[in-house]
């Protein structure tokens, strides 16, 4: 199983901005030192070598969007601004034209989940069909993306789209199986609920579990979601505050903290934990120092445990 | 899920030990695994057999149940509702009156099963005792792991502070517990209108989010009622967890008990012995 990440920030999308940008500038400046290089492939090693990763990269803007790669239809996990980049992809590819079916699988209905469907040029091609499923009642569901492309809020109206759209309501008391996925759905703890979703393929088991507010009051909410995270190989995780924030000013606001999602993924024995779903006024910086005091939470509460931690930025791959 | 039925009277407790124990080991659990479920069981049973019918002869019953990965045994009676985990359990404090009744045997039913869960349902008392099976271990290994879920706290009254020395670990296993003893220990100092709290954290060895969480309910129903709280004397992975959850942002953290009670009761700084 490969995974893609198309768009990472939480509820808004950011840019990177000038300033920011110039520190970066300044810091490799820093680090080279006056060095020389004598190839490109030098340089190259250079900065993947030496260079931090918040210096050399960033963790991006887009808000959630994920892809699941299969080697039959596309499959995505919401579709925040970042479905608009690989709408993109799907428009350079040479054969774009051939009528393909889409998968999503919504974890809820908020602006920043929905906002890149407007800007999915896939959807305004006769020929193709995209499937939406969520936990959420078919007609809540479809609700959402209608008002979205209606007066006043943006230009192009949903009956001016190409594609046959089908909306679909998935149970969460049992298995589905989708486009050659196993796909089971959990309810969480978020305004106006949302769901994660426990994908497995070949042997392998992701969890995509964003907006939802672990506040570990109520044990059988948590046991149901360690038992919903046990033993995958992957978890994405809503780690979008701090806990000392997630339990006081931003209580209620539905989301998680990243030693939340460290000591879940570690009872449920989770190869790879993934932060996600990040708070837009954190930069580059501040998402890879929280990186390192997950990392060196975990070392602590885990005892021995292995759990292997990263952060998701915007066109992250990892394969399962 | 299998289940029997005797009247609660001591002479049938061999009958519904053994009908738990009986399945642990057909399920391939350790001798001395199948042993802490007999010995779970038995105080959960005894309890019921002690209190739960004052006036009458009831029943009582034990389900059982394996799904593969824990086993789950549940003891259920109709008598007076009682739910032993709200008894708070204080480990090896000193204060020993303090205990409640069955406080014991609730403390050792815990350290025992892996989870422990009461629900009143229809007019019933059920108490829920979970036990995981541990993976197959390597040759060499230790069949039972080390008991990890202990904590202990210590309480002492100086002036109008309170100071609670907590030891061992606070993870999902013993927050329930150390909720229990924080809010207790708040009612009651509240009540004796001593406003200051101090947590003397010099033992504590192991926290995790959920013992932060409780640490924040109690922060927050001191501001409600003017109470001031405190931590102090921090292991260093403490103060990392701290850290790292921004805790050391809302919650006053200071070196040394001494430093504490300077900050926040002259009276109980003069007063305090280590």
């Amino acid at each position: 199983m490969q995974v893609r990440f198309w768009g990472t920030r939480g509820s808004l999308p950011t840019s990177t901005g000038g300033a920011s940008i110039r520190e970066k500038i300044r810091q490799a400046l820093r680090q080279a030192d006056g060095r020389r290089w004598e190839t490109d492939e030098q340089l190259e090693a250079f900065i993947d070598d030496a260079l931090a990763f918040p210096v050399r990269n960033g963790y991006g803007g887009d808000t959630s969007c994920v892809q699941i790669a299969s080697r039959r239809e596309p499959t995505l996990l919401d579709m925040g601004s970042g479905l608009r980049r690989f709408g993109q992809q799907v428009m350079e590819t040479p054969d774009q034209d051939r009528p393909t079916t889409f998968h999503f699988f919504m974890s809820h209905l908020h602006w920043d989940h929905i906002m890149g469907f407007p800007f999915f040029p896939p959807a305004y091609l006769p020929g193709n069909t995209i499937h939406i499923y969520g936990g959420h009642p078919e007609n809540v569901l479809r609700e959402a993306f209608l008002r979205q492309q209606s007066t006043p809020c943006f230009p192009v109206h949903w009956d001016q789209l190409g594609a046959s759209i089908r909306f679909t309501r998935l149970e969460t008391d049992r298995w589905h199986r989708i486009n050659g996925f196993a796909v089971k759905l959990l309810r969480q703890a978020h305004h106006g609920g949302s769901f994660g979703y426990r994908i497995e393929k070949d042997g392998k088991a992701l969890v995509y579990s964003t907006d939802s507010e672990h506040k570990q009051q109520d044990d059988t909410e948590t046991e149901a979601t360690v038992s919903f995270y046990r033993e995958a190989d992957l978890v994405i995780f809503d780690a979008m505050y701090s806990l000392a924030d997630m339990i006081t000013v931003k209580e209620d606001w539905g989301h998680s903290s990243n030693i939340v999602g460290a000591d879940l993924c570690l009872r449920a024995n989770v190869k790879h934990y993934c932060m996600f779903h990040h708070e837009p006024a954190y930069d580059d910086a501040t998402l890879y120092e929280i990186l390192q005091e997950t990392r060196r939470y975990a070392e602590i509460v885990g005892e021995g445990k292995s759990l292997e931690i990263s952060t998701a930025y915007d066109d992250m791959v990892l394969r399962l | 899920m299998a289940q029997m039925q005797r009247p609660a009277v001591a002479v049938h407790l061999d009958d519904l030990l053994r009908f738990a124990s009986e399945l642990a080991e057909r399920e391939g659990f350790a001798p001395d695994r199948v042993r802490d479920v007999e010995l779970a069981v038995e105080e959960s049973l005894v309890n019921i057999l002690t209190y739960a019918y004052p006036n009458r002869t009831g029943f009582v019953e034990v389900h059982r149940e394996f799904d593969g990965r824990s086993l789950r045994v549940s003891v259920v009676d109709n008598g007076v509702p009682f739910d032993p985990l709200s008894v708070p359990v204080t480990g090896l404090t000193v204060d020993t009156a303090r205990r409640g009744v069955g406080g014991l045997g609730i403390l050792l039913v815990r350290r025992l099963a892996d989870h422990v869960a009461y629900r009143r349902q229809e007019g019933a008392n059920v108490l829920t005792l979970t036990f995981d099976r541990p993976p197959p271990t390597r040759t060499g290994d230790p069949v039972h792991p080390i008991r990890d879920d202990i904590m202990e706290t210590q309480f002492q009254r100086i002036e109008n502070t309170t100071l609670l020395a907590v030891k061992g670990r606070v993870d999902h296993k013993t927050a329930k517990a150390f909720e229990e003893v924080l809010k207790n220990t708040l009612d009651e100092a509240s009540a004796d209108g001593s406003p200051v709290l101090v947590l003397d954290l010099s033992g504590l060895e192991y926290m995790t989010s959920a013992g932060l969480r409780v640490l924040m309910i109690a922060a927050k129903t001191c501001t409600s009622r003017q109470q001031k709280l405190a931590v102090a004397a921090l292991q260093p992975a403490i103060q990392e967890i701290f850290r790292i959850s921004r805790f050391d942002l809302v919650l006053p953290v200071y070196p040394t008990v001494a430093d504490a009670l300077k900050a926040l009761s002259p009276d109980a700084a003069v007063r305090w012995r280590e």
